[in-house]
């Protein structure tokens, strides 16, 4: 019996045509994710992107971050927003173009929320220091006189046109605090920043602060979970569908002390200087740019549910979720088909 | 080549084919789905874990008779660490992270799937907080 | 072929089949899939098949399998060998005794080696009731056509030199 010399070439082509196939499946990982971490704006940022230089993009991006802090962190003497507050009744001091945008654009925010959101609540929130860990409930008459130096109208900002950059706050013991936004445009510059190296679509997260750009690879919207503000960090109640939107959330459950069985956050209510307490313990804000968000999820958790989401109705592209206090999910009429309801102790309306 | 060989060859072509073609379209089905490794022992659940970056651990999977097969997770994969089986098919096969990949350990009945959750129990891309 | 011929064949390829098993352990191969082997008993079996009746056939690997346990096996590859071997034994029993005149030995082999191969990812399977195992499938199908290429081709060969002993040694 001889060996057949047809099924032998067969024989050979099978296997060559099976060893291509799974070449064929082994080759997906075109791109392995990478994920970079950094602690600064006194919280932890995260990058996650999907590109062969990803590192060097993510180092630039955080050094994009790292300028935008320090001209506007107020935990150190010499930040432009320092140097402003120190200057305080006293004199304009100039300030970069970054600087400059910022402040404009929280004046234009605490007007479109009446003030609910207002930059100059430096005042108020060095009075309660929640976080410090020396908290106190401070005295109606400490209140009051911290109260009266709360006027983001009172802010003079010189405009745009002029060569010169500069700011100034008429009053003595005015502070002025981006907490509440500078988080939003760190985002929109990290946004920016990786655009400009060709990356499509990532994700940046600044403590909570999501900007999620581009869509996923398979050309789905991102899922952002929602933190569900009665339940240990990690913990969602819910996802947001998006696209290229920022996510912001706020709420009193992450920061806040206790004092005779009452409970005290950190988003004071610029109007009665006490923190907020309208009956939502969260909110979460979907806009196309992040210092929208960040300062309208601030300024519409202090408004409250009804005038809240009156204001949110009212902008185009943005959108909000409200939880409030009887675990009640409500949604603008933009988000009822991307957001997800996933807790059962919560309940949609 | 007679007839009856070249049928015998063809058959032969389209089980391969078939085969590849099956797993395929089964790994396509689950392509996409967030990775879970789900741990088997006798036929049962033993535990589910999601596979994403931030969860490391080591899962010690025992029976009565003294049987283990040491599971270990780390950077979104999973494999078999140590086991007492003879042949050690289950280590030998590696780190596994996509959904549709097993590693097997018949003599201790435990086994090791990648499952793709459902889009309910999936992690989401982000946390805002 | 007399019936002591046939007695000292069947235990010399036990023997053979056996200590193939036992070389072939120490074969390390590139993949770690329950059940790729390369199945060099197979050429035993392949052999046996040619030269003796189906029944001894299937004595011959039942044995082996066997003794593969005392040379160093447990019950779970016994359970898998005994199971691969008897269903791969019976495909080339039946296509040998049915189709012999118009295939070749290599061919024989590779339906031998694919029946092995689905038999054993079949116990598996059982075992654990898990069918997901059939991901292995396309691997163990194409490991089994080399392998059953190698052993058509060796059993072949052996089979002619052996024809001339037996024939010339009467």
């Amino acid at each position: 019996m001889v060996i057949e010399r047809k099924p032998a070439a067969w024989l050979t082509a099978l296997i060559l045509l099976a060893i291509f196939t799974c070449a064929g499946c082994a080759k997906v990982d075109e791109q392995a994710p990478y994920i970079a971490h950094e602690f600064m704006l006194d919280t932890d940022i995260i990058i996650n992107i999907e590109d062969s230089r990803a590192p060097q993009i993510s180092t630039a991006v955080f050094q994009r971050i790292a300028q935008i802090e320090k001209k506007m962190t107020l935990f150190s003497q010499d930040s432009e927003i320092a140097v402003l507050n120190a200057q305080a009744g006293q004199k304009a001091v100039e300030v970069s173009a970054d600087t400059h945008y910022v402040l404009t654009k929280a004046i234009a925010m605490s007007k479109i929320t009446r003030g609910a959101f207002d930059p100059t609540i430096g005042p108020l929130v060095k009075l309660w220091d929640v976080g410090s860990g020396l908290a106190r409930v401070p005295g109606d008459a400490e209140i009051q006189k911290a109260l009266a130096l709360v006027d983001y109208r009172s802010l003079q900002i010189n405009p745009d046109s002029d060569q010169l950059h500069t700011v100034f706050l008429p009053r003595l013991g005015q502070v002025v605090d981006l907490g509440g936004i500078a988080k939003g445009y760190s985002g929109d510059e990290a946004k920016r920043i990786l655009l400009e190296h060709g990356v499509r679509q990532g994700i940046i997260n600044l403590g909570g602060n999501v900007m999620a750009f581009g869509h996923k690879k398979d050309g789905n919207p991102w899922r952002v979970g929602i933190q569900n503000p009665l339940a240990p960090r990690g913990t969602y109640l819910g996802i947001v569908y998006v696209s290229d939107k920022a996510v912001v959330t706020s709420g009193g459950y992450e920061r806040y002390f206790i004092k005779n069985g009452r409970r005290y956050h950190h988003i004071i209510d610029p109007t009665t200087g006490y923190p907020a307490n309208n009956g939502l313990i969260s909110v979460t804000v979907v806009a196309d740019r992040g210092i929208e968000a960040d300062a309208l999820s601030t300024g519409v958790y202090v408004l409250g549910l009804t005038e809240g989401k009156q204001l949110i109705d009212s902008m185009d592209g943005v959108e909000a979720i409200f939880i409030t206090n009887e675990r009640k999910v409500y949604t603008t009429a933009g988000l009822k088909d991307c957001f997800q309801l996933t807790d059962g102790d919560f309940s949609y309306e | 080549m007679n007839r009856v060989n070249k049928l015998i060859y063809a058959i032969l072509a389209i089980l391969i084919i078939g085969s590849f073609i099956g797993v395929a379209v089964y790994e396509q089905m689950l392509k996409g789905q967030a990775p879970v490794a789900v741990i088997y022992k006798d036929k049962q659940i033993f535990q589910r874990v999601y596979l994403t970056k931030s969860i490391n651990k080591q899962i010690n999977v025992r029976d009565s008779d003294g049987h283990y097969n040491l599971v270990e997770i780390k950077d979104g994969q999973v494999r078999v660490k140590e086991a007492d089986c003879p042949n050690k098919l289950c280590i030998k096969a590696g780190w596994l992270n996509k959904p549709g990949q097993m590693a097997v350990c018949i003599p201790n009945r435990v086994s090791v799937v990648i499952e793709g959750a459902a889009e309910e129990a999936q992690q989401p891309d982000a946390h805002s907080f | 072929m007399s019936n002591t011929k046939r007695l000292v064949i069947i235990a010399l390829f036990i023997a053979l089949a056996t200590a193939l098993n036992i070389v072939e352990r120490f074969i390390p191969l590139p993949i770690a899939i329950p059940g790729v082997k390369l199945g060099l008993a197979n050429t035993v079996t392949l052999l046996a098949i040619l030269m003796l009746g189906w029944k001894d056939v299937f004595l011959i690997v039942t044995l082996r399998c066997l003794l593969a346990v005392l040379y160093g096996g447990n019950p779970v590859s016994f359970l898998f060998s005994i199971t691969g071997g008897l269903f791969s034994a019976l495909i080339m029993v039946l296509t040998w005794r049915y189709l012999g005149k118009h295939i070749s030995i290599v061919t024989i082999s590779l339906l031998g080696a694919v029946a092995h191969n689905i038999g054993q990812l079949f116990v598996a399977a059982l075992i654990i009731q898990d069918f997901r195992i059939y991901v292995y499938l396309p691997v163990l199908l194409v490991s089994a056509l080399i392998t059953g290429y190698i052993v058509g081709v060796v059993a072949t060969q052996t089979y002619k030199i052996l024809l001339k002993i037996i024939e010339t040694e009467g």
